[in-house]
């Protein structure tokens, strides 16, 4: 059966007709989203107790929105997992004057997202940080380094700045488009099992 | 190995739309809905191009977006337990086949047909599908059989896969 359904897939999809790529429309709308993604933020940071320029450097430099790509070499049942990321490395220290969530990190979306708290919170993680389940169903938060952060259940204290809800170029389904936003901006602290 | 942006959107463009057809999408919409992947993975594409599975994180934004998309719109699939009337004529053999293996894949749940789909057409590997499905291998082989039995089941398709439509 498995080779008779190959060839028959293949074969029903040849006969559907496609359009030549249409490569120059692709690219422009691309860079329409990675314009507007930039333009978005920029206009719609709020930081609770602090000031945007200090909070959010270089938020207007070189942005790429979009959930994290893989890039490690996984067991065979480790399944990466797509966060939505900002473009910026941690690096902020834990400073009075910038905003914190803290509450239980927990899995939604079949396990694609990762957000915190009882009102569960949609997180944009720092730039490179990604999730990754495992056979035993846990479910971890990685960072840049491909090292654990967090587990889902842990109780975590996040650093960074809100984000007025907006229409976001990465990966939407982990993004209400009415909610606030918390981007972090510092490696999560787990507080609490 | 690293791809340019137009070298990878031109290598797989046709087989990213047809699998989006495959799925259950109508062809323009396909093609929307590709355009719309494409575009998004175009922002990344700098990470994307050095992923160790570019094509796995591809199909997963493309399955993201036929899901999201799922949720605005109704695709019309309405599974008939019947194919059209005879008469046709002999050069349709090719169309009832397409007609009876798209019904079938209709018949399976959203789940069972992206994963037959990405094993059979976009020949993903079970590893790359549970990156694209974002679930565990496991659940990809799960799928899959059951995906198998209802379409082993399906008595238009089993004439065909024992020659009856060729």
């Amino acid at each position: 059966m498995n080779d008779i359904l190959h060839d028959l897939m293949r074969d029903s999809a040849d006969a559907i007709p496609t359009s030549v790529a249409p490569i120059a429309a692709i690219t422009r709308a691309g860079r329409r989203r990675r314009t507007r993604a930039v333009a978005l933020v920029a206009a719609a940071v709020v930081v609770l107790g602090g000031t945007a320029a200090a909070a959010v450097p270089g938020l207007a430099g070189d942005h790429e929105a979009g959930p994290a790509a893989p890039t490690r070499h996984y067991a065979p049942d480790d399944v990466p997992v797509f966060l939505p990321e900002s473009a910026f490395d941690v690096g902020v220290d834990k400073q009075e004057d910038h905003a914190s969530v803290s509450g239980e990190l927990v899995a939604t979306q079949d396990d694609r997202c990762l957000v915190v708290g009882d009102d569960q919170t949609p997180v944009f993680w720092p730039h490179g940080y990604e999730g990754e389940t495992h056979g035993d169903g846990s479910f971890s938060l990685l960072d840049e380094q491909g090292s654990p952060v967090a587990e889902v259940g842990d109780t975590v204290r996040l650093t960074g700045g809100w984000l007025e809800p907006a229409s976001w170029s990465g990966d939407e389904r982990c993004i209400p488009d009415d909610r606030k936003v918390f981007m972090v901006q510092a490696r999560p602290e787990v507080v609490g099992p | 190995m690293t791809h340019s942006f137009e070298e990878y959107v031109a290598a797989r463009w046709s087989r990213l739309v047809r699998s989006a057809v495959l799925m259950g999408a109508d062809r323009h919409a396909a093609e929307d809905l590709v355009q719309t992947t494409l575009a998004k993975c175009f922002v990344a594409w700098p990470r994307v191009s050095r992923a160790q599975d570019p094509d796995a994180y591809v199909h997963r934004v493309l399955i993201n977006a036929l899901t999201d998309s799922r949720r605005r719109r109704w695709w019309g699939e309405t599974p008939t337990e019947v194919l059209p009337e005879g008469g046709l004529p002999d050069a349709a053999d090719e169309v009832v086949r397409d007609d009876a293996l798209r019904r079938a894949l209709l018949r399976l749940t959203l789940e069972q047909r992206q994963v037959l789909v990405l094993r059979y057409y976009a020949d993903l590997t079970e590893a790359q599908i549970a990156s694209a499905l974002g679930v565990a291998v496991g659940t990809v082989k799960s799928r899959a059989a059951r995906g198998l039995a209802v379409l082993e089941a399906d008595p238009s398709l089993g004439e065909l896969a024992n020659g009856g439509g060729r």
